[in-house]
């Protein structure tokens, strides 16, 4: 235990929230299933210390093409 | 004029601290200091003027560093040059990043977490890529010559960093008089109004990215002399707004475009 537990999910849960679209609830739990998928297969593909770049790149990916999220309303 | 009166009685003390002392612990803070100043400066371009929070400097900084170090360390580039590529590398990643999200209309926390996502990825590579000694990092060979960019004493390393944030103070504060720094509080002011007035937002903040992350890549020297890994370098570069500034006005019928813009902007008509 150490006063940084919790880091390592602020950040992936920040991303998991705005890849849905902010304020959309479907939208957290659909991006959250997404990501973690995403994890644990670019973990198999890509080995354990690259895993993280799959989350990242997805993330990229969508919002490029959806600014607002996924279920995120237009700005 | 009365800011630059200030910047120039500023830096000018802080040029006699390595007079007045050799100590070495004063000369590391104090080149930290400017380091984190210059950085900071960097970031006041698109976060300050321009009202994007990028989380991302840090891949720029990243980028410039370590292509400097492996350039030098795995492909014997002498420093300085390696210094000009890492400026490059750390251009272009801005570049990259910044018109990609700015394309695509990235605002406000969306566009706060695609920097970090892009950064983030760099990250990782940095940390997997043999290149890079993964996690390990890159030791760079001790060679005390100025053609190898290192020296005997902390006071070049001080005077050098000293003089990059002295002209980014002078280019921050000369972006204020310019077309490209009233888009940039055009746009952080009210990005619709900035583009219904014929302002290509994209380009400005695509340029704007990038001279931030000019700015970043400016720190790395600092990075150097305090870290044995991996190398930091940088140099300044002034900044090329023609380009966006002929874009901007080509939209707007190409009226008052200033002399550099105007062969920009012909260029750019091809």
């Amino acid at each position: 235990m150490n006063p940084h537990a919790g880091n390592a999910f602020v950040l992936i849960a920040f991303t998991i929230v705005v890849l849905g679209g902010m304020g959309s609830v479907a939208g957290a739990l659909v991006g959250g299933l997404i990501i973690g998928v995403v994890e644990s297969l670019s973990g198999l593909y890509l080995g354990e210390s690259l895993g993280q770049i799959g989350i990242f790149v997805i993330f990229i990916l969508v919002l490029l093409f959806r600014p607002s999220g996924l279920f995120g309303e237009r700005a | 004029m009365r800011t630059y009166g200030i910047i120039a009685i500023v830096v000018a003390l802080l040029a006699c601290v390595p007079l007045i002392t050799a100590s070495n612990v004063v000369l590391n803070f104090l080149v930290v200091t400017l380091l984190i100043a210059l950085v900071g400066q960097g970031w006041n371009v698109l976060g300050g003027y321009g009202g994007q929070y990028s989380f991302g400097h840090a891949a720029f900084f990243g980028t410039g560093a370590y292509v400097t170090g492996v350039l030098q360390v795995k492909f014997g580039v002498n420093a300085w040059a390696g210094l000009a590529f890492g400026i490059a590398a750390g251009a272009l990643v801005g570049w990259v990043i910044g018109s990609l999200s700015f394309r695509s209309g990235l605002r406000g926390s969306y566009f706060a977490l695609v920097t970090l996502a892009f950064a983030e990825v760099l990250r990782i590579v940095a940390s997997v890529a043999p290149i890079t000694g993964a996690g390990v990092g890159t030791l760079i060979k001790l060679d005390l010559r100025w053609e190898a960019f290192q020296f005997q004493s902390r006071a070049p390393f001080y005077w050098i960093i000293l003089g990059f944030v002295a002209v980014s103070l002078l280019m921050v504060k000369r972006l204020e008089s310019t077309r490209f720094g009233a888009y940039l509080v055009a746009v952080r002011e009210n990005e619709d109004a900035a583009r219904a007035a014929g302002i290509d937002v994209v380009a400005g903040e695509a340029a704007r990215h990038d001279s931030f992350g000019r700015d970043h890549r400016r720190g790395r020297l600092l990075l150097r002399a305090i870290l044995p890994l991996p190398r930091c370098r940088h140099r300044l570069r002034p900044v090329d707004f023609g380009r966006s500034f002929a874009r901007a006005d080509h939209r707007r019928g190409g009226h008052r475009v200033r002399p550099a813009a105007r062969r920009a902007g012909g260029a750019h008509a091809r």
